[in-house]
Order: structure tokens, then C-alpha cells, then sequence
């Protein structure tokens, strides 16, 4: 039996050294270095032959090529403005993002947990169900709504030709004949919204759900008003979920280059679009492996924070119980 | 009226959710290159959506890559489960916390890493690199859907079926096998969705004309709305809503009431 486990324990560990620390090795190995070409100068010699002098003062037949160096350049040119400005944006929007899908998803998941629906599973279902659509398509609905030619605009222009003191009162007000929706922060942020919104909903309906129901029974009888029951109760309880909610929006949401680009048009760039642009058209792999040591790094900053939350919490809950 | 006020709420939230989607596939209809005019009922995008060659051929390549990687994953996912469950507690974890990595890395992140990694080996990104990729992502999902199933195990049965002069083999297909099918099941389903689903690791690792249907989606919705893509949402939306009631529709009728976990969501 000893040895079975060996065969079956290789192939795995292999795999994993080579698709999971090894390519993470090498975003740290590329963030570190850069391509330099070593300063040198050509000279003829006597011969008519070209050479070329390093500064060192070697002199080399062949041209000198460029050279992987350690160097933390890119650390640097990270923190310039424009970066930090990119980065702040990124966990602004984010931030707001994971706020809306909070304040909207929390009751959602309350509601159905609650005694109003015959068939919560069946709701939860169809809640969940656009998630399963592809996100760029579910994107790509909101452009076709919202942008200047867009569904939106087109019903507008229809009721103001309709309603002609509307459309009168409107351009009293400025409003052009084409009303501008995309390509702004805000519909960057309603297309995280409208695509992170379930992985809200789903952990906190969860653990919601869960919570023993004698709990807020017990807290009725002692006199607590539906609203002291929740804060009290309800509120600690499916703060695990909350916070795994938080995490799901949050992360994709810091780290998103296709929402910003479809709904954002190129004007709201985000630090995962800088990330895509080094890989992509700019083509600086250090540069863009450096950015994505920074993201790895907010990411598990905002985790271990979380989490710390999360313990800290669960220790006060037994306190309170007790 | 609280419960009145209630039910809106939810109404409200599914109109926010179903809105878009209902209107594209309404417009998928339009017989009319702008929405701004409704120029009559046509099934001219469907046609030309199945003329399309590079429609075509990406779907091609979502539905093999997911198949491939998704069973790739599940045979090298179970072994690996298997193998983690059999560990001393120590090296199980420090395994387990390296398989996390990448459900706690962002996905540019990972994509971005695996793009290294190709590079560095030579590989030239197209079919296989996306494949390989797939199956990197997949088998976390296969390992930490199958690892409880290995919990659940009685550990005497596998013991039983060797005294009873079972081979190893014939003792994991027997007897282990069939307890943690659900788990398999469930990890396979899962590899499956997430390749399927998956842009941002595709993009990294994809190249030399092979693409993704969400490459495909990707790339025409930043050149600007082509009906087509309306036509064939429509069509994904169908297929999902079949397969997900489907799965699910046994359950509905009991009504009762179910845990999530119990409900076929991966989501």
C-alpha cells in the first residue's frame, strides 16, 4: 500500500510544483530583474574589424546583447504617480463596488432565507442563473443597452419625440440628444455590480440560513425589537458570510482589465489593464510582472485582514453566548 | 404589507438581473442592424451566426478544451485527493495551502504566470498551452471537491476489500470509487463550468489563431455590437436555463426547503 501512495503522490506533487509554484516563481523572478544592454562603445581597430569596449574596459569581437540583471528599477517606477493614482482608482471602484453588492445582496439573502417564499431554492436558482452566462456576454449586454446608439438612448429619443415637453424641458436642461452612459466610472461600476452581485449573495444566504432560529426566538421573548434581533443576532452571525461575500466581489473586482474596457471604453483604466497592456501590447514582462507582485500583494493583504476580522469576531460571539 | 414590501424587493433585484438578458435576446430577433428601430421579427442572426466560421470553430475549441481539461483534471484531481487523504497531517496541509494558491490569486495573476512559464519552457502558446492551462486551474476544484468525500469514507472498507483478496486497483474501483463518486462528479462539473466560462487565464495563454468562444465574444464586442453576438447569447441562455432546471427540477417539485449546498449551483 506504501508504494501505491508514492505513485499516486508524484505525478501530483510534480504537477503542482510545475503549474502552481513555478510559474509564481517566475512573476517573482521577472519582477525582479530587467534586460539591459551593457553600455559600450564601438571602436576599429587597427585591422579595419569593428570591436566593441564594455566599460569595464574588456574589449569583445561581437556586439554586446541584452542582459537579464537584478534590479528593482521597477519597484520604483511602481510607486510613480501614475501608478499609485491607477492603483488607488482600482481599489476606489472596487471598494464601492463591493459596498453596492452589500447593501443590495444582504437583504436579498435575508428575504429568502425568511418564511416569504415557498421555494427559496428555487429563487436562489434564478438568481444565480445569468451567473452561469458567460461574463463578457452579460457585459456585453449592458453596452448594447447603454451605449450612445444603445437601446436606452433610442426609448429616450422615442418619448421625447412622443412627449414634446419633455424633450423640451430636457434640452432646457442641457441634455443632449444622445445621452452619454458609457464610458465613465459609474458604468464600470454597474457592470461589476450587475456581474459580482450573486457571489454576494450566495455565501451569506449560506450561512444566513443556518442560523438557528430559537436564537432569534429567544431574543424576541427577551424583549429585543426586530431591529435590536438583528444587530444583535442576526448580524454577527452571517458576518462569515459577509465577509467570504466581500472576498468574491473584491478581488475580482480590484483585479478586472474586460469590464473596464467594455463598459469603461479605454477611459477608466484599472491596474489589471496595465498589467494586461506590459503582457500585451507594451510588452515590458518585468515591468508587468512587478505590477502583478504589487496585486498579489494587495490581494492577500485584504485577505489577512478579513480573516483577522473573522477570528477576532468568532471569539467575541462565544463571549456573548456565554 | 412588510411581506408585500418584501417580495418587491426581490422583484426589483431579478428585473435588474433579467433586464439585460431579456432585451438581448428580444433584439436578437430585430430585423434591424441598430436597436434603435424594431424592423420586424427576422432569424437572420441565427443564420449568419452559423455561417460564421469563427464563431464556429471557437466554440469548437471552448467545448474540447473544457471536455479535455475538465476529464484531465478529474483523473489527476481524484489521484491527487487520494494521495493528499493518505499524507501525514503536516505535508497534507503545506500541499493543500500550495493547491489554494491559485483560488487566492487573482486570475490576471495567474494567467499572467502561467504566460511566463510557456516562455520560459519554449512552448509556443496555441491549443495545448490553452489546455494545459485549463487543467492547472481545474484540478484545485477536483481535489477540494473530492478530499470530503475521502473524509466521509469508512477507512475499514478498503481494508475489508483486501482481506477479501481484492487488488488495490479492484479495491479503488469497487469500493472507494463509488463512495466518492458525488465528489468526482461535482469536481468534474466544476472543471468543466470553469473552463467554459473562463476569459482572463484563455487570453494569457492562448495564441497563434486559437481562441476561446470568450476570446471570440471579447474581440468582436470591442470592435462594437454585431446582432450575432445577441444570437448567440440567446442561444447559451437557453442552453443554461435547461441544463440548470433540469438538474434541478426533482427538487423543485418537492418544494422543500435546501440547503444551498444541496441545490446544483456551482457557482
Amino acid at each position: 500500500m506504501k508504494k501505491k501512495n508514492r505513485a499516486l503522490l508524484v505525478p501530483f506533487v510534480l504537477w503542482a510544483a510545475i503549474f502552481i509554484v513555478l510559474p509564481l516563481l517566475m512573476i517573482v523572478y521577472y519582477g525582479v530583474t530587467v534586460e539591459v544592454t551593457p553600455p559600450y562603445e564601438e571602436i576599429v581597430q587597427a585591422d579595419g574589424s569593428v570591436a566593441f569596449a564594455l566599460e569595464d574596459g574588456a574589449v569583445t569581437a561581437e556586439r554586446p546583447q541584452k542582459e537579464t540583471v537584478f534590479s528593482l528599477s521597477n519597484f520604483r517606477r511602481m510607486l510613480e504617480p501614475t501608478y499609485l493614482k491607477l492603483l488607488g482608482r482600482s481599489l476606489k471602484i472596487a471598494a464601492i463596488t463591493t459596498g453596492i453588492c452589500l447593501l443590495l445582496g444582504y437583504p436579498v439573502a435575508m428575504i429568502l432565507s425568511g418564511r416569504d417564499f415557498k421555494r427559496p431554492a428555487l429563487w436562489l436558482m434564478l438568481i444565480i442563473l445569468p451567473m452561469w452566462m458567460n461574463f463578457l456576454l452579460r457585459t456585453y449586454a449592458w453596452m448594447s443597452i447603454l451605449e450612445n446608439s444603445g437601446i436606452l438612448n433610442s426609448w429616450i429619443t422615442a418619448l421625447r419625440e412622443a412627449v414634446p415637453a419633455l424633450d423640451a424641458w430636457l434640452t432646457d436642461r442641457g441634455v443632449g440628444r444622445k445621452i452619454i452612459f458609457l464610458y465613465n466610472e459609474n458604468a464600470v461600476i454597474l457592470g461589476m455590480v450587475y456581474n459580482y452581485l450573486s457571489f454576494m449573495i450566495m455565501p451569506i444566504y449560506t450561512v444566513i440560513v443556518k442560523i438557528d432560529r430559537s436564537l432569534l426566538e429567544a431574543a424576541a421573548d427577551l424583549g429585543a425589537s426586530p431591529a435590536q434581533s438583528f444587530l444583535r443576532v442576526t448580524l454577527p452571525y452571517s458576518l462569515p458570510g459577509v465577509l467570504e461575500g466581500v472576498t468574491m466581489v473584491f478581488v475580482p473586482a480590484v483585479t478586472t482589465f474586460v469590464i473596464s474596457q467594455l463598459m469603461g471604453g479605454g477611459k477608466v483604466p484599472l491596474i489589471g489593464d496595465i498589467i494586461q497592456n506590459q503582457f500585451g501590447k507594451s510588452s515590458d514582462w518585468h515591468f508587468g510582472s512587478t505590477l502583478s507582485l504589487l496585486v498579489m500583494v494587495v490581494v492577500l493583504a485584504f485577505m489577512g485582514a478579513l480573516n483577522r476580522i473573522d477570528k477576532e469576531e468568532a471569539a467575541q460571539k462565544e463571549v456573548r453566548i456565554l | 404589507m412588510k411581506k408585500a414590501l418584501r417580495r418587491a424587493y426581490i422583484a426589483l433585484i431579478m428585473a435588474f438581473l433579467y433586464a439585460p438578458i431579456v432585451l438581448l435576446i428580444l433584439y436578437s430577433f430585430n430585423d434591424s442592424k441598430s436597436r434603435a428601430v424594431w424592423g420586424g421579427f427576422t432569424l437572420r442572426w441565427y443564420q449568419e451566426l452559423f455561417s460564421d466560421t469563427a464563431i464556429l470553430s471557437a466554440l469548437g475549441t471552448t467545448l474540447t478544451v473544457g471536455l479535455l481539461s475538465a476529464v484531465i483534471s478529474t483523473v489527476l484531481g481524484t489521484a491527487g485527493a487520494i494521495a493528499l487523504f493518505q499524507l501525514r497531517r503536516r505535508p497534507r496541509h503545506a500541499l493543500l495551502s500550495v493547491i489554494n494558491l491559485p483560488m487566492l490569486n487573482s486570475e490576471v495573476v495567474t494567467g499572467v504566470s502561467l504566460m511566463l512559464l510557456f516562455a520560459m519552457a519554449h512552448v509556443q502558446l496555441g491549443y495545448v498551452t490553452l489546455l494545459l492551462a485549463h487543467v492547472g486551474f481545474g484540478v484545485p476544484y477536483v481535489v477540494l471537491s473530492v478530499l470530503p468525500k475521502l473524509r466521509q469514507l469508512d477507512p475499514h472498507l478498503a481494508e475489508a476489500a483486501q482481506d477479501l483478496g481484492a487488488t488495490p486497483l479492484q479495491g479503488f474501483l469497487r469500493v472507494i470509487l463509488p463512495d466518492i463518486m458525488p465528489g468526482v462528479f461535482s469536481g468534474f462539473l466544476m472543471a468543466l463550468t470553469m473552463s467554459i466560462d473562463d476569459f482572463v487565464i484563455s487570453f494569457f495563454t492562448t495564441g497563434s489563431g486559437v481562441s476561446n468562444l470568450s476570446i471570440t465574444i471579447y474581440t468582436m464586442a470591442k470592435r462594437g455590437i454585431s446582432p450575432r453576438i445577441n444570437a448567440l447569447s440567446t442561444l447559451i441562455f437557453l442552453c443554461v436555463f435547461v441544463l440548470l432546471i433540469g438538474l434541478n427540477l426533482r427538487d423543485f417539485k418537492r418544494g422543500g426547503r435546501k440547503k444551498p449546498d444541496e441545490v446544483h449551483i456551482p457557482y
